[in-house]
């Protein structure tokens, strides 16, 4: 990210922040849709974090930590999102597999179980799993991003680790698992 | 140690196949574009709480946390010390496996199912008189009884918000949480009614995403906050509505770890000896009042995450060295400090929880397959057995209403 583009909207050069919203705008909108999985509502908080950023951008100690700073504002746009959707429909809606490979019977089913296992974790720890794998964060970093310590982060992404690897299992272990009964 | 890379791999893959994935939409760029003239930017001197500088940040949060850089990824695969071994007897167990939940005996058996597509929330399940548990279905906080009936619900914006940072409080009878947006903290009743909206102090945000702690006589609730110069303070906020008060800076009370025994006769918390770059947490225990507080870890290893047992004799916690991570156990009458899991996990700091006695402790750990498994073990390392194979969480009730 250009330190020049960051200084001048610090300024309130309109130009120079639209070129930093062409430069970042498609990065947060993936994350977004990745923590959201809903299109509609990673646009809302994608265009919200945008126009967060360029309301505080003036504050910004460190020109150089702006990409980090709209990943923060994104994530606790992301929040307000979901929590607004829960209010509103009680739960979020699933994106299709329209794009998977009919013939991958197994990812599918991979995928499917994936799915599930998104759907479940809570918005906080679908952010963790986001921001390590798929942004490629340290879990240090994640929780900057997410505004938690370092050790809520892992621990958050620990157990989202643990709900997904229960997600996969789970389909295949029906035996097992009612035979603790 | 391993790195479980499948897993690693499947999850990476879904998030980069991720279905349909588009640029953002030209129209939200025109949206941007058009809001920006009337978006005021706010002066550099506006108070930051959106925009609080990360490296400022990350240097409380490698001070108070005392977090030690740990190697990513590498669960260890534990390996069973006994076919079975302490288990506890005398109580309930719920659990999580797969998407649903499970009420079930102590030892695993005569399981019944209470909900599907559920998640229990480690720390939050069982309410300290062990009547009820909680636990989110379909997207709801739910509250059910002993006997797996669902008692109550709360509404969708609590469940939305209830994560790892609300709390029961200590005579069982309501639950707090943030409010939505954070701006305060709302107490419900086990009947799923608000009970209480706590504000918090003029000019004074939540600091970090984590939760408030109820005192030990359940009038008032301890939370961590930022006030204007970004600096984290310890709040008292009562119940009754009254005004907050600030807990002094030198008092036991001042950390965000702090943590009451269930009985509140005593305090663990954590401090921070050492400097933002060289962080050097210390773990103290002292009198439910904070005083006569005692330094429990010896230098060198990194105290974090203490939690009491039912009844308040023993106190475990992550200890870490290096890359691993141990939990250990401090007996508080003997003083004597004994390894429940040597090594227990290179990725972060898992949840664990106690058995009613405080004998056992529960841990999720890869079971035998290599799927995560919900363990015991006994406070001193011995007797290490899965209780139930493929749970990825579950909690003891804490105590047996019959006895």
């Amino acid at each position: 990210m250009e330190r020049e583009l960051v200084e001048r909207a610090m300024h309130g050069d309109e130009e120079a922040f639209d070129a930093l919203v062409g430069r970042i705008g498609d990065s947060m909108h993936s994350v977004a849709r990745r923590i959201l999985r809903d299109t509609t509502l990673a646009q809302d908080a994608t265009q919200q974090a945008l126009l967060d950023a360029w309301r505080y951008l003036p504050g910004l100690r460190d020109p150089d930590r702006f990409e980090a700073w709209s990943h923060r504002l994104l994530v606790r746009a992301c929040y307000a999102e979901a929590r607004r959707e829960r209010r509103h429909h009680g739960t979020l809606r699933l994106l299709g597999q329209n794009d998977l490979d009919p013939d991958a019977t197994s990812m599918v089913a991979i995928h499917d179980q994936l799915d599930r296992g998104f759907r479940r974790l809570s918005v906080e720890h679908r952010t963790v799993v986001v921001l390590v794998h798929y942004l490629g964060l340290s879990p240090t970093e994640a929780a900057e991003r997410m505004g938690t310590p370092p050790g809520t982060a892992r621990s958050r992404l620990h157990y989202a680790l643990l709900q997904l690897r229960s997600a996969l299992e789970a389909d295949a272990r029906p035996a097992v698992a009612r035979g603790t009964a | 140690m391993t790195r479980d890379p499948d897993l690693i791999g499947l999850i990476e893959g879904y998030l980069d196949d991720f279905e349909g994935d588009t640029p953002l939409p030209d129209a939200t760029r025109d949206a941007i574009r058009t809001r920006l003239p009337s978006t005021t930017q706010r002066p550099a001197w506006w108070p930051r709480w959106r925009s609080l500088e990360i490296n400022t940040l990350m240097k409380y949060a490698l001070g108070a946390a005392a977090v030690v850089v740990i190697a990513f990824y590498g669960v260890q695969i534990l390996s069973p010390a006994g076919a079975v071994g302490g288990r506890p007897e005398g109580a309930r167990l719920v659990y999580q496996l797969g998407g649903d939940i499970y009420l079930a005996n102590a030892d695993g058996t005569g399981s019944t199912l209470v909900a599907d597509d559920g998640y229990l929330s480690p720390g939050n399940v069982w309410s300290p008189d062990g009547r009820y548990f909680l636990y989110q279905s379909s997207g709801e906080l739910r509250l059910g009884d002993a006997d797996g009936r669902m008692v109550s619900s709360f509404p969708a914006r609590f469940g939305a918000m209830f994560s790892d940072h609300s709390a029961w409080s200590p005579d069982s009878t309501r639950i707090q949480g943030w409010s939505p947006g954070r701006a305060g903290i709302e107490i419900y009743s086990i009947d799923g009614d608000l009970e209480a909206s706590l504000s918090l102090p003029d000019g004074y945000s939540r600091l970090w995403d984590v939760g408030a702690h109820w005192a030990p006589d359940g009038r008032s609730l301890f939370a961590y906050l930022r006030g204007a110069d970004a600096v984290g303070e310890v709040w008292e906020l009562p119940v009754d509505g009254s005004a907050p008060r600030r807990v002094a800076p030198d008092h036991a009370f001042a950390s965000q770890s702090v943590t009451f025994a269930p009985d509140g006769r005593h305090v663990a918390y954590i401090r921070d000896a050492g400097t933002p770059e060289a962080p050097a947490a210390q773990l103290f225990v002292a009198n439910g009042d904070g005083s006569d507080a005692r330094l429990v870890v010896e230098p060198g290893r990194y105290p974090a995450f203490p939690e009491w047992s039912p009844s308040g004799d023993r106190l475990g916690y992550f200890v870490s060295k290096g890359n691993a991570v141990d939990l250990v156990v401090l007996d508080l009458a003997s003083g004597v400090i004994q390894t429940a899991i040597a090594d227990y996990s290179r990725d972060g700091y898992p949840p664990f929880s106690w058995s009613p006695t405080g004998d056992v402790i529960l841990f999720a750990a890869p079971g035998p397959g290599g799927g995560p498994s919900l363990w015991t073990v006994n406070v001193d390392g011995t007797e290490r057995a899965v209780l139930v194979e493929g749970s990825v969480w579950g909690e003891l009730q804490p105590v047996d209403p019959n006895l």
